[in-house]
């Protein structure tokens, strides 16, 4: 049987989505795991401001030949604190990047199906062969892991938001407000939908 | 530039270069700003020093406040446990000796000795800087302009950027000789916790200080401009 255009043509855009999915999914983890250390700073920097604002400064002999210290402190750990919100933000650009490749990529193959989705016919889209799952079944991943990115960067970016220094207990909290993102939502989704593609991926 | 003072026209420094007559001088002139070169090369490694034995005082600042904490967590429990009715005849432990705190606390010293060491030498920096600057005065006297030696800076500039840089490492220091007095003492978790941040964040060193150092080294040629 001679190979079908239309369906060579969704299979091809279905194969370079999934490519670039997993180039992306690359960029997304390793974006997420350079917060973690910036989080936890950022913690530790909320701890020390929450301790120096529990110190009664005149009331400790000691430093009462520096009458100026209480508030030099505090703008120092607000300076490192700001540089490390500037680094999150760069790895918060980076979720964003990732999640509008996907977005961007996903429409192209779903353009590309609906150019040829009469010329198909039913069969060629809900029937899997040995080395692919169904049309249908891979076009709805791509949907699915383009609502991961977009939900998932969406919680993030909130998070992010949250932060003020106004607020020192929401921000030593933020490691495990963070790390609950990861466990609440399908953490697997993408790995476990390439994994179902590989065998279409090397065709 | 930060710490520069506003009346440095571009017009000064023209004029400089058209004085251009070699007079006796220039062979003076030439050895002060090797001098400043040499001061400004010498603050660099100053700093850096410094900043590496920050760095290692926080470690052992960070243990010494670790094990002051925990060692009185033990003694609440200590003072919880002990009842009057109490048939163990044990001895409390003297509260704040323990050979580990003592060696920390050595270390500490010795840390603090040698961040010493590095802001006299910074002082001593300040002071050659201020001789290149009187020597100046001497040669120029009443003259209010005199040719740069370097690029925009008058030598004055030299000194009260070193003056600066110099003061706040002094009161910085005064601020860690006072932490490592105090932090092995603290019974308080929020004031031990303080000490550290103060170490590390040091809130004398002004933020300003590596523009100021940075501008020095420009100015002085060992960065390119």
């Amino acid at each position: 049987m001679t190979p079908d255009p239309p369906l060579v043509a969704v299979q091809e855009a279905l194969r370079k989505c999934f490519l670039l999915v997993e180039e992306q999914q690359g960029l997304w983890r390793s974006a997420l795991s350079d917060c973690q250390p910036l989080l936890a700073s950022l913690a530790n920097l909320a701890e020390q401001l929450q301790a120096a604002q529990n110190v009664r400064f005149e009331e400790v002999p000691p430093l009462r030949a520096f009458p100026d210290l209480e508030e030099r402190l505090r703008r120092k750990q607000l300076a490192a604190g700001d540089t490390i919100l500037d680094k999150l933000g760069e790895k918060l650009a980076t979720l964003l990047k990732v999640r509008d490749a996907v977005s961007s990529q996903v429409e192209q193959v779903f353009e590309v199906y609906q150019q040829h989705a009469d010329t198909l016919g039913i069969d060629a889209i809900l029937q899997p062969s040995v080395v692919s799952p169904s049309l249908a079944d891979m076009l709805e991943w791509l949907q699915d892991i383009e609502r991961h990115y977009r939900r998932r960067y969406l919680k993030r970016k909130y998070l992010f938001s949250s932060i003020q220094w106004g607020d020192l207990a929401n921000i030593q909290a933020l490691p495990k407000a963070w790390d609950q993102i990861s466990e609440d939502e399908h953490q697997d989704l993408v790995q476990d939908t390439l994994l179902n593609v590989s065998f279409f991926l090397e065709g | 530039m930060p710490g520069l003072s506003s009346s440095h026209p571009l017009s000064i420094s023209v004029r400089a270069q058209t004085l251009g007559v070699v007079t006796p001088r220039k062979p003076v002139l030439s050895v002060s700003a090797r001098k400043i070169k040499d001061n400004a090369a010498d603050w660099h490694n100053l700093i850096l020093k410094w900043d590496s034995l920050n760095d290692a005082g926080f470690a052992t600042a960070n243990a010494i406040a670790n094990l002051k904490m925990s060692l009185l967590n033990k003694e609440k429990i200590e003072l919880k446990s002990n009842s009057p009715t109490s048939d163990t005849n044990e001895e409390k432990p003297y509260p704040e000796y323990n050979k580990e705190l003592e060696v920390l606390c050595e270390e500490l010293h010795a840390t603090l000795d040698g961040l010493t060491k590095i802001q006299t030498k910074m002082e001593k920096l300040t002071s050659t800087t201020k001789g290149v600057c009187d020597l100046e005065n001497y040669h120029h006297g009443e003259e209010s302009q005199r040719p740069h030696l370097f690029h925009t800076w008058p030598t004055a500039h030299f000194y009260a950027v070193s003056r600066r840089l110099s003061d706040s490492y002094g009161k910085e220091l005064l601020l860690k000789r006072t932490i490592v007095e105090e932090l092995a003492h603290s019974e308080d978790h929020d004031l031990a916790l303080s000490y550290l941040s103060m170490w590390l964040h040091q809130p004398y060193v002004e933020s300003t200080s590596p523009l100021l150092l940075e501008g020095m080294l420009l100015e002085t040629g060992h960065r390119a401009l």
